[in-house]
């Protein structure tokens, strides 16, 4: 069961869909109970709140259907929700890396507290969701209790240029890739040389690293949350992160980032049947770290009635539509 | 809907309502059909359903399709748009789901817009979307049509899709093995399920989608109905009364490109004078 809502976002509002948790509500309660955590997907960059190909669908189907709220959200501009673009995907990827929907997102947990009574969230989605959730996530360390990152991206999307012989030497990416095993002659590295990343730790990160991204992430994984990381494997966001995770993150990542590498797919999930892969692996992550909610606080909101139609316009059965339908002033269906 | 720049200097473009927008669910069929209804701003003139494209057109036109139907609003029609089961926000299942269902769907739609009053309503699709209103009409649905780009039938749409996802089969997975459009069909026609872009299709999509050709009106249809064509280059179709060429930005706003919202304003204006000749012409306020 799906049902709308939306949010007021400084005047404008943000909207979105709420699927409803399998939960069996015990109408004996006398106060009400803590709903727990609510999952919080945003779009995959530049792309309405269904994902490619219905992956957020899906894995926000699955989730209630576990017993988790989860809610999918349209940031301004984008899908459903009021708002402005970058009018180049270029320009968008490049603010939405410098932060352009944290207050949005920090909006929708704010709303989903009070409105819904919801204590903490777990943030994410591909891509760009994956890194607005953790920007957002140094601004909300309470109530962000994870993170579901699909192909987090933790470079600026500039193309690295092409190194000439003998310019490597003063490439800090080439020797980041070098040191960390991904470099053509990374074999080589003998095992000292593999402690060097450790050591010279942030000092060896590309100038095309986003470092305040790699900055949140440390922060986030400093509080022990637990991530869920599904990269498609082999593919340069998923090479990068394992050299910043050497570099870097060292023992917390270990500890707190759940890592899947899905084979013989792409960046957005849509070949080699991957939607499932990362469905299931969302599913098992989450049934590990969090319980079902024990209370679904948000009202239903009962889907218009059916209109029974026949192809032949003279045998069509008709049945008039409940006047709400037009008024919709109900709940999550507001002018 | 003018540009405007922010302070660090980039194209930034308003994508705000015309009016009041409405956003629910149409029982239909056991599925939800999510729908948002674009209320006309100021006096209405007339109705307008759209019939949105298939599958992965649907995500990447979305932008543009949200922006049409508000400047729909902004001239004066209530518009409502809405996903075919198994697509977008509507439940449902894709893999079992056909153009026979959508059609289904979009009639639902068709009478949810109507709620029981006779404002001329118009029928306006996109692509495959194209394909199931100029279907609705051709059974007597709707007092005007206005088709975009529609292509000649369901299962030619398919090939279409089916040759881009051999592209992305090469540049994804250069040393897979390689597979043929009639390979693909082999499948599909065995009663395989075929992944495409993200899609499962099915044996039942893919022999439907052959019972789909565009209905084209007879020349004794009297209700108005017009074709655009949609093109980066060179006309495609010969201007006649009923079918002209319309330029776009390549690739179509339909397919990747290089733009989060694409430069299509001619094709908003010709259809907007489109949309008002026809609900002129039914009866619909000036």
């Amino acid at each position: 069961m799906r049902s709308i809502v939306e949010f007021d976002n400084h005047g404008s509002r943000l909207l979105g869909t709420y699927h409803h948790p399998g939960v069996r509500q015990d109408k004996r309660q006398a106060a009400p109970v803590d709903p727990g955590t609510a999952f919080v997907f945003f779009n995959a960059g530049h792309m309405p709140r269904e994902g490619h190909a219905g992956l957020m669908v899906q894995a926000a189907d699955h989730l209630a259907s576990q017993g988790y709220p989860t809610f999918r959200i349209d940031l301004p501009g984008l899908g459903d929700s009021p708002g402005v673009v970058p009018a180049s995907i270029d320009s968008f990827f490049r603010m939405m890396h410098n932060g352009l929907h944290v207050s949005s997102v920090l909006t929708v947990l704010a709303a989903c507290r009070q409105q819904y009574g919801f204590s903490s969230f777990v943030l994410g989605g591909l891509c760009g969701a994956a890194v607005t959730s953790i920007l957002a996530s140094v601004q909300a360390p309470l109530e962000i209790a994870g993170i579901v990152a699909l192909e987090l991206e933790l470079f600026h999307p500039r193309p690295e240029s092409r190194l000439r012989m003998g310019q490597a030497l003063w490439s800090r990416a080439a020797w980041l890739r070098l040191l960390t095993g991904h470099g053509r002659l990374g074999v080589h590295v003998p095992v000292p040389g593999s402690l060097l990343p450790k050591a010279l730790g942030r000092a060896l990160l590309p100038s095309n690293t986003n470092f305040e991204l790699v900055r949140a992430l440390e922060d986030f994984l400093s509080r022990d949350k637990p991530m869920l990381l599904i990269m498609a494997s082999e593919n340069r966001r998923e090479l990068f992160y394992d050299q910043v995770r050497q570099a870097v993150f060292g023992r917390a990542a270990e500890r707190n980032i759940h890592w899947r590498s899905i084979a013989g797919t792409n960046h957005i999930f849509t070949t080699g049947m991957a939607h499932r892969q990362v469905v299931d692996e969302i599913s098992s992550w989450s049934a590990s770290h969090f319980a079902p909610c024990a209370r679904d606080p948000v009202p239903v909101v009962e889907p218009l009635v059916a209109v029974r139609v026949n192809m032949q316009k003279d045998s069509a059965v008709e049945q008039p539509l409940p006047r709400q339908a037009a008024s919709g002033q109900r709940e999550g269906q507001r002018p | 809907m003018s540009p405007m720049l922010s302070p660090s200097a980039e194209l930034l473009i308003p994508m705000r309502p015309a009016g009041a927008e409405e956003i629910g669910y149409l029982s239909h069929n056991g599925e939800q059909l999510y729908f948002v209804r674009h209320r006309a701003r100021g006096r209405q003139r007339a109705k307008a359903l759209l019939a949105g494209p298939f599958a992965i057109e649907r995500q990447l036109s979305y932008t543009t399709w949200v922006r049409w139907a508000r400047a729909l609003a902004s001239a004066g029609f209530e518009v409502l748009r809405f996903d075919y089961r198994g697509t977008g926000e509507s439940t449902g299942r894709f893999d079992t789901s056909c153009m026979s269902d959508w059609t289904q769907d979009l009639l639902a739609c068709l009478e949810l817009l109507r709620d029981g009053n006779d404002t001329p309503t118009l029928l306006i699709g996109v692509r495959m979307g194209a394909l199931l209103a100029a279907e609705a009409f051709e059974k007597g649905e709707g007092d005007g049509l206005l088709l975009w780009d529609p292509p000649a039938s369901g299962q030619v749409a398919l090939h279409e899709t089916l040759r881009r996802k051999l592209a992305s089969d090469m540049l994804e997975v250069p040393n897979g093995t390689r597979r043929t459009r009639a390979d693909y069909v082999s499948q599909l026609t065995a009663g395989e399920l075929v992944e495409v872009e993200g899609y499962m299709w099915s044996r039942r999509l893919w022999v439907d989608s052959a019972r789909h050709s565009l209905k084209i009106p007879g020349p004794a249809e009297r209700r108005p109905w017009k074709i655009l064509r949609l093109s980066g280059g060179p006309r495609k179709a010969t201007p006649s009364q009923h079918t002209s060429t319309v330029p776009i930005p390549m690739p179509p706003f339909w397919w990747h490109g290089p733009s989060v919202v694409a430069e299509v304003s001619t094709l908003f204006q010709r259809s907007l004078a489109i949309a008002s000749e026809f609900a002129e012409s039914v009866g619909g306020s000036p």
